[in-house]
């Protein structure tokens, strides 16, 4: 019997307004089932953060469908919540409570146990340690998405939404932003980012989806990695 | 010349001086508005009315019963001339630690970005933000004399009173900003030290407002006459007033990019948090950073064991590390005292008790605020969207109680009947959490819609029923317990008409609108 994809959309159209002449691009019909990470690629102004904003449930279709664990979108359930861990292009944090705290309440919350050791190894793979007791206005701007990326990896999840989760991250970090997103499709979680790294899409995708005002193609990983570079 | 190759350095004749720059943007501006003052005069129409209505239902209800709501102003414990002193202070207090933030010239970061690296000259650029300045010093200063002039006159002699007090307290507001403005100009550019001691004695000033009308009537302080010094007072702020205002422009020139950019940022964030009408968000906008920036060790959070818990637990770390908020909290609890204290009629013990209660419930709110600014906040755990909302109201609800308990048993002091009162605030607690419930997640105004002339640029529709939102529910929902106060007393009938009310008010508090459908899609199932 197939496993339920992750998710799957039906020709899903996507925009901010109220009619289809609002669609930022043509319709999508992706699927990601467990184990896969599906790389949303294209130029400027395509439609990828919008794509994944509809995914997450921010934003209604404006057409065709959205599916994840083979249920229609709904980011107000417990179940959605609890599955689905998400990263946009925002900082979002407590001004008062410092990096390690924000984990810590995160994990605890999800009901995660050994909390503490999670935290410590989690700031440390994120080259946090030394700031883990500030608070997000003291770090820099590459350092908060850092946070960022470690509190979606702190919680439990089956699918990973990510808008270019590589943004303001140095080369470093990002070779290790790679191995973790490996390592979390390895484990049977499923991954959608948006993005502009071609080393990213080659080390962690399977598949890619190119949005342009015309088309939508999903072609292999390497293929999304070329036409990053081509653009 | 080549076309589209610009010579260089531009002949002097070419460039646009300051005041053609400011006036073409102002031009470009008012040409993509649209929209029609009447429809603003047509909000504040019906909040106005609104408002009327709910004092209406009070007075009548109090009518019906056929009660006296009693109280004289002969009856205070509060001297006039003390009373004038502490608004005057609080008064000067806010426009201190207002200016001393927003100053020098705070331009918004667009224009900061426009139009400073134009050639134009900076002075022509900057001079309506002076005027600006001084006329908004001077009506604040104006509402804080009128405020003080109808204090002294404690019911006599209004005319004269506010005669004296209003010019006094208009131009003393006026000299304290631009105090602020000219430092900063001329002295501090570049310098926050040199400003740090405004802010601190502006906010030393707001707590010693309400502290000492409570002193005063606390130990049985003598008169105290102001009256006569006023007249001299405001010969010589009107002098002081106008050279500042000289000093200030002649040193315009002298800011410095980096500067108005700075303070641009924190404008832009202090007039937004103005119109979504949270005072912690204008609070931390202005605030010089309050927060120590890293802490000795991280809370380990042991007591979390689940995402309700973790929530609550955001909230009230959020508040208790901010003194800011708890001073807000004693802030809220003197204005709602003073007029019991002071032995003021009921109507302005009720008017107390509102303000200072949204006051101190606001100080409650910010993680909800917080997460109506970042969606994701409300969506990283997993809870239904509605439960969400109701745990959040759980934080305001716990402080609100606490601090109503407070008002309450001074209300017992004051009317007898202690354990009636204590009953009535605690039940009457909730509105007040569902009043910043609602006001922290109410739907910011569409900007995207044709824009309203405002006082000070442009304004979205709907900008007045938002400010509206959150208070109205405190107001309607809270009337049982202003009738008890003004009238009938904590009778069995209104505890359990005040309980009712406070049900509804948290129902709505917590309400969670329908999600936005797909206008086109296929209808939508329920996860199963």
């Amino acid at each position: 019997m197939p496993e339920t994809p992750l998710v799957r959309t039906e020709n899903l159209t996507v925009g901010y307004g109220a009619d289809l002449s609002s669609r930022v691009c043509p319709p999508i019909t992706v699927s990601v089932a467990p184990g896969e990470a599906l790389a949303v690629i294209g130029a400027n102004g395509t439609g990828k953060s919008t794509f994944l904003r509809a995914l997450a449930g921010l934003l209604p279709p404006l057409a065709g469908a959205a599916l994840t664990y083979g249920r229609p979108v709904d980011e107000r359930a417990a179940w959605y919540r609890a599955y689905t861990a998400v990263l946009l292009d925002e900082d979002s944090y407590l001004p008062a409570l410092t990096v390690r705290e924000h984990l810590l309440l995160t994990a605890r919350g999800h009901g995660v146990q050994g909390v503490s050791g999670l935290v410590t190894d989690l700031v440390e793979e994120f080259g946090l340690t030394d700031r883990q007791h500030a608070i997000p206005s003291a770090l820099s701007s590459g350092q908060r998405r850092r946070l960022l990326l470690c509190s979606v990896f702190v919680r439990p999840r089956k699918l990973l939404l990510l808008d270019e989760p590589e943004q303001r991250l140095d080369a470093g970090m990002r070779e290790r932003l790679g191995q973790r997103l490996v390592a979390e499709r390895r484990a049977g979680g499923g991954v959608v980012m948006a993005t502009h790294d071609p080393a990213l899409v080659r080390e962690a995708a399977t598949r890619a989806v190119l949005l342009t005002e015309e088309r939508v193609t999903v072609m292999s990983a390497e293929d999304g990695a070329a036409a990053i570079e081509a653009l | 010349m080549t076309l589209g190759t610009p010579s260089w350095p531009p002949p002097p004749q070419e460039a646009l001086s300051g005041a053609q720059v400011r006036r073409l943007t102002r031009r470009a501006t008012e040409a993509h508005g649209g929209g029609h003052l009447s429809a603003l005069i047509g909000e504040f129409y019906s909040v106005v009315v609104a408002g009327a209505i709910a004092w209406l239902v009070v007075i009548g209800a109090v009518q019906a019963l056929g009660i006296q709501t009693g109280g004289e102003w002969s009856q205070s414990r509060v001297d006039p001339g003390w009373l004038g002193l502490a608004v005057l202070v609080l008064g000067l207090g806010v426009i201190l630690s207002l200016f001393a933030r927003l100053g020098p010239m705070s331009i918004g970061a667009g224009h900061a970005t426009w139009w400073l690296p134009m050639p134009a000259d900076r002075a022509g650029l900057l001079r309506p933000r002076l005027v600006v300045i001084t006329a908004v010093a001077l009506l604040l200063g104006a509402a804080v004399g009128g405020a003080a002039g109808a204090a002294l006159a404690g019911g006599a002699d209004l005319g004269s009173a506010l005669g004296l007090a209003m010019p006094a307290g208009a131009l003393g507001s006026a000299v304290a900003a631009l105090a602020c403005v000219t430092g900063q100009i001329r002295l501090g550019a570049g310098r926050p030290r040199r400003v740090r001691p405004l802010v601190v004695a502006g906010d030393g000033l707001v707590v010693a407002g309400p502290v000492l009308v409570l002193l005063a009537a606390l130990t049985g302080a003598g008169e105290l006459d102001l009256l006569g010094a006023l007249g001299p007072a405001t010969v010589v702020l009107a002098a002081v007033t106008a050279g500042l205002v000289l000093w200030c422009a002649h040193g315009l020139e002298r800011l410095s990019g980096q500067e108005l950019r700075q303070r641009g940022a924190i404008g832009g964030h202090a007039a937004g948090s103005i119109q979504s009408l949270d005072t912690r968000e204008l609070g931390r906008a202005l605030s010089v950073p309050g927060l120590p920036r890293t802490r000795r060790r991280s809370a380990a959070f042991r007591w979390v064991k689940g995402p309700a818990l973790a929530l609550v637990t955001g909230d009230a770390t959020l508040m208790l590390r901010n003194p800011r908020h708890l001073i807000q909290l004693g802030i809220g609890a003197a204005v709602a005292l003073v007029p019991l204290v002071a032995g003021w009629p009921p109507g302005l013990a009720v008017v107390g008790y509102l303000i200072g209660g949204y006051l101190a419930a606001l100080a409650t709110g910010e993680g909800a605020r917080l997460a109506e600014m970042s969606p994701v906040l409300d969506r990283s755990f997993p809870l239904e969207a509605v439960v969400v909302r109701r745990v959040r109201a759980l934080w305001p609800l716990a402080v609100l109680s606490l601090w109503a308990l407070v008002v309450a048993a001074a209300w017992g002091w004051v009317y007898g009947d202690p354990g009636g009162w204590l009953l009535m605030g605690l039940v009457a607690a909730p509105t007040f959490a569902a009043g910043v419930l609602r006001g922290a997640y109410r739907q910011p105004p569409d900007w995207s819609r044709p824009l309203l002339p405002g006082p000070f640029g442009p304004v979205p529709p709907g900008i007045v029923t938002a400010f509206s939102r959150g208070p109205d529910v405190v107001v309607i929902c809270l009337i049982p317990l202003l009738v008890a106060v003004l009238a009938t007393g904590p009778t069995a009938v209104m505890v359990f008409v005040q309980i009712g009310a406070s049900a509804v008010a948290l129902a709505i508090g917590c309400h969670v609108p329908a999600a936005p459908r797909s206008p086109h899609g296929p209808p939508r199932t329920e996860g199963n």
